[in-house]
């Protein structure tokens, strides 16, 4: 019985994972971004989200860029994220748009963010607008990703729970 | 003599044992006795302990027991401890989710549109580089304006689920080369609690209205909206345009003198 039992729960923990990443995948189709759900990082847009906040995001296609509107988007060669207000826009007729955006809680807009040279952000830097928003939900990533050994002791703690108590 | 009868179930513990725990994890203790086998399972979903139990001690010293259990939980004091501390932490952190759900279902689908009534007292066009971003002689207006709204009206724009307003003067207009230009000229944020009334009088901008190019001079219509970004405490972020909006033309000619 023992090896039967043992497929089991692998075949079991295997369907978890598998339909965890199907809703993830599905939610990137829905919405149109690469990233749907993102946890802001930084301050500077207090006092509207603070570090810590989840931010569901959409990019679809047929919604333009508007201003006063909430947007993350990545800077060329930078990996993370950046949640900002939409300051100005200029789109041609053709449909191609360059904006600048600023953080609340920033003095100044973000030019001093972006690529040198760079003066105007486009639709390809832009990884969602933002939609919908929850609390303090995503404090558990920032503490993963300030404190390694807290990631790994969670880790560690989850395979042992999950060993032990099918075995 | 004891009796556990009150507090087990009537289970068949052969059935967890074969499909859960291989007897390489039981501990057996099989004395002579009585071979009725009750099941005490102690009312939680993490750590079930397993036991059979036959009436006890008052039988003298033909006790029969066997007590089947996850290897690491020794000790029953300990299981009661953390499986009540697991559902207390399971019951809040549904609850607090079913919390937030109901603060988002019954505010998702609210009209937020307030009357607002702006009014520009002076307009003044200069044609300068550029110094915000790409240097190049580009437009650049300058709006003297008045804003009053009254953003608690008889239906509140804050209620329960409403953290903040970020309120932004946004002016849209078209150029020769590109159709849509929008810029944010001045915002504000109000938060919970702070007067929701706005009473401005000859507000200068707070952003440099910089066209991209020259396309502000002569430029017939400007139209100036206020708007807002409700941030709620949990839930959709919409955006509003209040419903006043002024359009305004822009003069044909820059001005040279270091005025404003």
């Amino acid at each position: 019985m023992l090896p039967c039992s043992l497929y089991y729960q692998v075949l079991n923990f295997g369907m978890i994972v598998s339909s965890a990443l199907m809703i993830w995948k599905g939610l990137m189709v829905v919405t149109g971004s690469e990233s749907p759900i993102v946890v802001v990082l930084s301050g500077s847009m207090e006092p509207a989200f603070h570090r810590g906040d989840l931010l569901f995001l959409t990019n679809r296609v047929e919604d333009p860029i508007r201003v006063g509107e909430i947007v993350v988007f990545r800077i060329e060669g930078r990996e993370i994220p950046i949640v900002h207000r939409v300051l100005k826009i200029h789109e041609k007729e053709n449909g191609d748009i360059k904006f600048l955006t600023k953080g609340d809680n920033n003095a100044v807009d973000d030019r001093g963010l972006y690529k040198q040279g760079q003066h105007w952000l486009e639709k390809k830097d832009v990884v969602g607008r933002a939609r919908g928003f929850v609390p303090y939900i995503g404090i558990v990533t920032i503490l993963m990703n300030d404190y390694p050994k807290f990631k790994y002791a969670v880790l560690f703690l989850l395979g042992l729970f999950v060993l032990v108590h099918r075995e | 003599m004891l009796d556990y009868t009150p507090m087990l179930l009537h289970l068949d513990c052969d059935s967890f044992k074969t499909v859960f725990w291989p007897k390489t994890l039981q501990i057996r203790f099989i004395l002579k006795g009585l071979n009725r086998k009750y099941v005490f399972i102690p009312g939680n979903f993490t750590f079930p302990v397993c036991a059979n139990a036959t009436s006890a001690a008052g039988l003298g010293t033909s006790l029969s027991f066997e007590l089947v259990s996850v290897w690491y939980l020794r000790n029953p004091n300990m299981n009661t401890v953390l499986s009540r501390a697991n559902s207390l932490f399971a019951f809040s952190l549904s609850v607090m989710a079913a919390l937030t759900f109901g603060c988002f279902i019954t505010t998702a689908f609210k009209d937020r549109r307030v009357p607002v009534d702006i009014h520009v007292s002076k307009v003044m066009l200069k044609n300068v580089d550029d110094f915000t971003g790409p240097r190049e002689r580009s437009d650049l207006g300058f709006i003297t304006f008045d804003l009053s709204a009254d953003i608690l009206p008889i239906k509140p724009i804050f209620d329960w689920n409403v953290k903040q307003l970020f309120l932004y003067l946004s002016a849209e207009y078209a150029t020769k080369s590109n159709s849509l230009n929008q810029v944010v000229l001045w915002d504000k944020i109000v938060l919970r609690g702070e007067n929701t009334k706005l009473n401005l009088r000859d507000m200068k901008s707070k952003y440099f209205f910089f066209d991209d190019g020259n396309g502000l001079r002569a430029n017939k219509n400007i139209t100036l909206t206020l708007s807002w970004n409700v941030v709620p405490n949990a839930g959709i972020l919409p955006l509003v345009a209040g419903s006043g909006h002024v359009s305004i033309p822009f003069p044909e000619t820059y001005e040279t003198t270091k005025s404003y």
